[in-house]
């Protein structure tokens, strides 16, 4: 058969026929379409998170070591008949130490101090979180989540949905979602004097994400957060020093904060170096006046078949709400107050490296963080650095089978 | 804990000798990978045999000049892959040819008359083959259909698939000189497949350095019919219903898929020395072929020593 | 206000639409490093100590419990 235009015919042909082959099920895997997980798997995961001591100089009283939590983790996913899949998410976590109680104007004029609570703290917190996904076709699916979290002094309820459209012709996903949270606060030692008995709170977030794969080899994903909280959003175990009290006053925060984020994120695979390249940048955004952007990068380095080793470097910058300080001469006129430094400007570098080894069905992998928070790492310029900011380390160890 | 090793699985499937290299982390996993591979590979032999009277291939001709048979999602998508590949082919490329068979025995000596030729033409013809969503109709009793023509090429492809599922990212499928890349030695370095000599069998005439993708083979040269001086090729052209003529001894095509790269294989064989080149050029498929006097030519004869 | 800079961002993103990759030509991004989380309990994790010790907080899903950290 003869046409007149026989190159166009036959570049055509090509794409006739590896369409048609395509279409074949048995041809090539359907992995990048929405697929539940291929097969079950089992990951556990050690951690042990150990704070700095407090400097001399920045302690005014109370214990000069601060947080150590060790957690493990486990976390269950497998196929669920022939289009859904299961995820459940168990965390075990013992927690104790001291932590910031409230901070005091130096002797002489010098930095503000930090006063803090005694070392007896200790605390548990078990945590799990269970979610079901369904694949209505390749192209759609949806996932329900529900968890829940208790420690000694607190219980949560939190449930969401997600749902993820493909567009295969664009190469684009969107995701949306929206997830609830019902939070329940009752402090230990209720007793001591301005302390609530129990609060709660809520939590609402909705969301929505666009994946964009560009070539071969690179994707980026843009999103956009919005949440809303509820309720009680102080510190029960916070205080805050009132100059003109000689005393302190409770921590006390808006009963609403409402936040948006703005997050992109980058996958590169450079093929050259057997590595891949991960850039997370997140803008955050509140009503209490607090913003921030975290810069996360990390380097994918495979290292012969059964090697991986990952650096990765992540800046957080944020500003001030507008209730906080070290501590206040006088009450402010909406009565609100907060000495935490997790509301004090600051910047925060933190350096990780992961390594990782894989034997085909199982795989290990050891990873140390560290990571120290000051103010001269923030943004803005910061005149007073609160002297609770923290530093601490974090080394865990974790063990993946597939089953 | 082992590092990564290469694993050989000789087997005998489709009527040839096959070979599975897997590269792996331990023989366990290099086995089960293989066991999944070869019982992918049977599942698709058992489906569409000719042979087998409960294979689907067998169902839907006896159904011929019937009522329409119900098929699932892979035999449908199959047959709609024919159906590209006869148009892109202008009518080469012809499942329902097979037929033809009934009146060429080649171990026979003797060729056929026309009127034979002209009867069989009659029972086939892709146009004849009424293939809708999830149905298929043979329309005249006594048509057949032959998946001959790429069954093994798409089992290759069927079984890299399931090797990659199983993590399996070095390696190579050989189904009879058939042969599907699943990635390079674990250094990087390519395979290097040769491809044979027809004159000297045992000798390869070119060594092709591949470190993904396929190659497929088409030759002429393994059988054939001489009488009355006459070469009679094995390679029958389903518009006429006789040999091609002047064609290749043997033609070898790379793509990203080994049911891409038969299906060239064999259109290109069928249409003949004279037409095959600018068609295959334009095709955009790296080819390799040698000629009925021994000259060899197409893109990949650059790699010749 | 500033706002509009990281939203304009995310909805010009489908704006890169490229045209959609061969089957076979997906190896890298299914590389198991190339996905958004890699290590998911590493993620997790390490989003709960954040949560827990900076005032911000977010991330593209709408799960997760909340805590009463300190």
């Amino acid at each position: 058969m003869k046409s007149k235009n026989a190159r166009g015919h036959s570049a055509g042909a090509f794409k006739a026929l590896s369409a048609a082959a395509l279409a074949i099920p048995g041809i090539v895997s359907q992995v990048q379409a929405a697929a539940p997980v291929a097969e079950a798997e089992l990951d556990y995961k050690a951690s042990a998170y150990r704070e700095a001591d407090i400097e001399g100089s920045k302690l005014a009283a109370g214990s000069a070591s601060r947080y150590e939590i060790d957690t493990h983790q486990l976390r269950f996913i497998s196929p669920l008949g022939r289009a859904s899949d299961l995820a459940v998410d168990l965390s075990y976590e013992t927690m104790s130490g001291a932590s910031p109680w409230f901070i005091m104007p130096g002797t002489g004029g010098g930095k503000p101090v930090q006063v803090m609570s005694g070392a007896s703290i200790e605390e548990e917190r078990k945590d799990i979180q269970t979610s079901i996904g369904h694949y209505f076709s390749q192209k759609v699916s949806a996932k329900v989540l529900l968890g829940f979290s208790t420690e000694n002094d607190y219980q949560a309820v939190n449930m969401g949905v997600e749902a993820s459209i493909e567009i295969p012709a664009r190469e684009l996903t969107v995701t949306a979602g929206i997830g609830f949270s019902d939070d329940e606060i009752e402090p230990t030692d209720p007793g001591m004097p301005d302390r609530i008995d129990s609060a709660t709170r809520t939590s609402t977030t909705a969301f929505v994400a666009i994946a964009q794969v560009l070539n071969n080899r690179t994707a980026v994903q843009g999103g956009l957060t919005l949440v809303n909280n509820d309720g009680y959003l102080s510190d029960p175990y916070k205080k805050v020093w009132r100059e003109d009290l000689s005393n302190t006053v409770a921590d006390k925060r808006p009963n609403e904060r409402q936040q948006v984020i703005a997050s992109a994120r980058l996958r590169h695979y450079v093929p050259s170096l057997r590595g891949a390249l991960h850039v997370d940048y997140r803008f955050f955004d509140d009503d209490w006046d607090v913003s921030s952007h975290t810069v996360d990068l990390a380097w994918y380095q495979n290292i012969g078949d059964n090697w991986q080793l990952t650096p990765s470097l992540r800046y957080y910058g944020q500003s001030q709400a507008y209730f906080y300080g070290p501590f206040f001469y006088s009450a402010r006129d909406d009565g609100y107050a907060s000495s935490d430094y997790r509301l004090s400007p600051y910047g925060a570098l933190s350096f990780r490296l992961r390594l990782e080894r894989n034997w085909g069905e199982f795989s290990a992998n050891f990873e140390w963080e560290s990571y120290r928070a000051a103010a001269n790492l923030a943004p803005d310029d910061v005149s007073v650095e609160n002297p609770g900011l923290v530093e601490f380390d974090i080394l865990s160890l974790g063990l993946n089978f597939h089953l | 804990m082992a590092d990564i090793q290469l694993f050989l699985f000789p087997f005998t499937a489709m009527a040839s000798p096959c070979e599975l290299r897997l590269y792996a982390h331990s023989q366990g996993v290099a086995e089960q990978t293989a066991e999944a591979a070869i019982a992918e590979i049977n599942r698709i032999e058992v489906k569409y045999s000719r042979y087998r009277e409960d294979s689907v291939l067998s169902a839907i001709n006896r159904a011929a000049g019937g009522d329409a048979l119900a098929i699932d999602s892979e035999t449908f998508a199959l047959l709609k892959y024919a159906d590209s590949a006869y148009q892109e082919s202008g009518g080469l490329f012809d499942i329902s040819s097979g037929v033809l068979r009934r009146a060429w025995n080649f171990k026979s000596g003797e060729v056929p008359s026309k009127s034979d030729i002209a009867a069989l033409l009659s029972v086939l013809g892709w146009p004849k083959v009424e293939l809708s969503e999830g149905e298929v109709r043979l329309s005249r009793r006594g048509m057949e259909l032959d998946f001959g023509g790429f069954g093994k090429e798409y089992a290759v492809d069927a079984a890299a698939r399931v090797c990659a599922e199983l993590g399996i990212h070095h390696g190579l499928i050989d189904l009879g000189g058939d042969i599907r890349v699943l990635g390079p030695h674990p250094d990087g370095s390519a395979w290097q497949i040769g491809i044979r000599d027809p004159l000297q069998p045992n000798k390869a005439k070119l060594v092709l350095p591949l470190k993904s993708g396929a190659l497929a083979s088409s030759g002429d040269y393994e059988r054939c019919m001489v009488v009355a001086g006459k070469r009679y090729s094995h390679i029958l052209d389903p518009r006429s219903g006789w040999p091609v003529q002047n064609t290749f001894r043997s033609l070898s095509v790379v793509a990203p898929l080994c049911l891409l790269a038969g299906t060239a294989a064999t259109v290109g064989l069928l249409k003949g020395a004279q037409s095959a080149p600018a068609w295959l050029s334009e095709l955009g498929m790296p080819h390799y072929w040698i000629d009925a006097g021994g000259v060899d030519g197409g893109d990949l004869a650059a790699l010749r020593p | 206000m500033k706002l509009l800079i990281p939203l304009l961002a995310v909805l010009l993103l489908p704006a890169c639409a490229t045209a959609p990759l061969d089957a076979w030509d997906r190896g890298y991004l299914a590389r198991p490093e190339m996905a958004w989380d890699p290590d998911s309990l590493s993620a997790s994790q390490r989003s709960h100590v954040y949560f827990s010790k900076e005032a911000s907080s977010g991330g593209v899903s709408a799960g997760g419990g909340g805590c009463g950290c300190n």
